[in-house]
């Protein structure tokens, strides 16, 4: 059974709807202005139906009305002056000071596998800096990172590993470990599987603000992993595994799309400089696509980057599905700002398998 | 290693704890299974004279809030509100292993453990997978596939309780050897996907070392490139948990690095400040435990 996902109207921020959309479905309906007999009756009824199979076509394809915005940024390395980017793409999203100041904002970053010498696995730490910086700058209550890996229950040596302990200790960011967070249950907004509820960390209620920071890598059974996915390091591994194989039963597009219907992200900001391409999520090779792409709606930040990365998102299942019951994933119902996606789109490649076929399928 | 430094650990990690109740994933935080099974199991491996009857005491209360845990078919949660998934118990059966008192909690363990199988599947066609997924292992989660740590402790805590020659005991250990990386060592348990070699990490590769201890020869290529891993990898990492097993292993097989003490001391003020203190500097005492390899069913 899907349930209502939450209304789009640009998330939390109270942004105006797209102008484009339709104040209601109700505008597909035939008007009546006559006295109606059984004649009428019967043929209204027809029309009725007509009209509102064509209504509820109509509504399908435009995606429930949904609308929604992404911006898109070139960048050339990481460094400090990724901060005012951010905060550039934070503003056009509808993001200022006055809503930030004062609250509190989780960042999930991507630390799959604990690796110095694969730099490109997971989210990069100066990215991870300057989103904190972002949001210190307009006076958030507190920034703190926040992530479960799924394939090395040793976080301490992942973070050491993966070079964001240095950034952590230096800039005084604190972290929580969600795989062994307290954790409520939640009942499964979307049940795209069958799983009833849903472990989830106690952190997550304590943040204002939850924020995917995924790298923007290609994935050898989702084909894509980037804001959505990334968020299966929400879920505590100390309740579903290392790796979280309880999700892997239930299907992981399956999963990725419960997820997000229930932990109901604000934001997505994807590191994009360098991504990963060939066998990911941790055997491929880097990727220097020098990208930025952040959205509050992420199955549309993530139809976008699968755009940039030279996929169709109609081939990804789980953006298929995610379309309209989650967000807009069709280019004409996503408001593009900062760059325009043609110029900057770049052929992310996959091994030479069978199995990978399905990703390019015309 | 310095008696000083081992008694410093073992009065902070008592002060960590509310009497009466397990210790939490974090200090003031509320009883979880494994940092309680892991703390005690250390304090009780540190065999430190002048503390011994404060820390006997301390674990006997911890082992019996443990034992009012156990469900009645032997299993055990995570924490009382939680009581699965249930991969907490091999850690719990080393506990009261340790411990006179802990022998029918011991046993109903045990037997419930032995019923716990990890899933199978017949691969069709070319598998993806570079393991065999016919091997039955133990899972983390029930009804789901088999992955080498739970499998590793589990074959620990079958081999303390004397069930070296079990089949579930010799089945374990199979699935460890098969789940190994080519190049050398473990990691979760996937050691290739579409015939791309995963990388190892080092609490994987010391579990896998210490339960195949005893069953393979020294210089096995198997034992030889996991402990070659282990000596490249551990000058780089302060992480307790790593440090834990890979030296644990190490010394297993003879190999205990000369520096290792001096890594331990050094992770010590880094695992005191994060936020799980309790599981790591129990990590770290147990790494440095007279009797750990007795208590984790392994000897050198």
């Amino acid at each position: 059974m899907i349930t209502t996902p939450q209304a789009s109207s640009g998330g939390p921020y109270g942004r105006p709807q797209h102008p484009s959309r339709p104040q209601s479905a109700g505008e597909f309906l035939p008007a009546c202005a006559h006295r109606i007999t059984r004649r009428d009756l019967v043929l209204g009824a027809g029309g009725l139906f007509a009209a509102v199979t064509a209504g509820k076509w109509a509504w399908n394809s435009a995606e429930h009305f949904r609308r929604s915005e992404v911006f898109v940024a070139r960048a050339e390395s990481y460094g400090p002056w990724l901060v005012d980017l951010l905060q550039r793409g934070l503003t056009e999203l509808g993001l200022s000071r006055k809503k930030v100041a004062g609250k509190s904002v989780l960042l999930k970053p991507n630390l799959v596998e604990p690796t110095v010498t694969a730099p490109h696995v997971n989210t990069h730490p100066a990215f991870v800096r300057a989103v904190v910086e972002a949001f210190r700058k307009w006076d958030a209550r507190e920034v703190f990172v926040a992530e479960g890996q799924g394939h090395c229950r040793d976080t301490t040596f992942v973070l050491e590993q993966s070079g964001l302990e240095r950034v952590l200790d230096d800039d005084k960011i604190p972290f929580v470990d969600l795989n062994y967070d307290d954790v409520f249950t939640a009942d499964n907004r979307s049940r795209f599987t069958r799983l009833p509820k849903l472990y989830l960390p106690q952190s997550l209620r304590r943040a204002d603000f939850i924020v995917s920071l995924p790298k923007m890598k290609t994935h050898h059974w989702a084909g894509v992993t980037l804001s959505m996915k990334n968020l299966f390091g929400v879920m505590p591994s100390a309740c579903y595994g290392w790796p979280k194989n309880v999700l892997h039963h239930a299907g992981i597009g399956q999963s990725i799309l419960d997820i997000c219907a229930t932990v109901r992200p604000h934001l997505a900001i994807v590191d994009g400089i360098v991504g990963m391409e060939g066998d990911g999520p941790i055997m491929g090779t880097p990727k220097h696509s020098h990208l930025v792409v952040m959205g509050t709606n992420l199955p549309s930040v993530d139809a976008t980057c699968a755009r940039l990365m030279g996929f169709n998102p109609e081939n990804i299942d789980y953006l298929r599905n995610a379309s309209g019951t989650l967000g807009p994933i069709q280019e004409q119902h996503i408001a593009q700002r900062g760059e325009a996606i043609a110029p900057l789109s770049q052929f992310f490649t996959l091994p030479d398998h069978p199995h990978f076929k399905q990703f390019r399928a015309a | 290693m310095n008696d000083s430094w081992i008694n410093d650990l073992c009065r902070e990690l008592l002060r960590l704890r509310d009497p009466g109740r397990g210790w939490g994933n974090r200090p003031g935080g509320s009883g979880y299974v494994e940092p309680t099974a892991l703390a005690a199991l250390a304090l009780a491996a540190s065999e430190l004279p002048e503390t011994r009857t404060e820390l006997q005491s301390a674990v006997k209360d911890v082992a019996g809030w443990l034992s009012r845990l156990q469900q009645s078919d032997g299993g055990l949660g995570i924490s009382p509100e939680l009581p699965k998934p249930r991969w907490t118990t091999p850690l719990a059966i080393l506990l009261w292993s340790a411990i006179e008192e802990g022998s029918m909690s011991r046993d109903k363990a045990v037997k419930w453990l032995l019923t716990q199988r990890g899933t199978t599947w017949e691969p069709t066609g070319q598998s993806p997978y570079g393991h065999d997924t016919r091997i039955i292992g133990w899972p983390w989660v029930d009804e789901t596939h088999s992955w080498l740590e739970p499998t590793a402790m589990a074959v620990l805590a079958l081999r303390r309780c004397g069930l070296s020659d079990h089949t579930r005991v010799r089945d374990g250990q199979r699935l460890i050897r098969d789940r190994a990386i080519r190049s050398g060592g473990w990691n979760y348990g996937n050691s290739a996907v579409f015939d791309a070699d995963l990388r190892p990490q080092p609490a994987p590769t010391g579990m896998a070392l210490l339960a195949l201890s005893g069953v393979e020869d020294f210089d096995s290529p198997l034992i030889e490139q996991g402990c070659a891993y282990l000596e490249s990898i551990l000058p780089t990492t302060r992480a307790p948990q790593s440090l834990c097993f890979g030296t644990l292993a190490l010394a297993a097989w003879n190999r205990r690095p000369a520096p290792a003490d001096d890594w331990l001391m050094a992770a010590q003020p880094g695992a005191a400040r994060r936020s799980n203190s309790i599981a790591e500097l129990a990590y770290l005492l147990l790494a440095a435990g007279k009797r750990s390899l007795e208590f984790l069913g392994t000897t050198n």
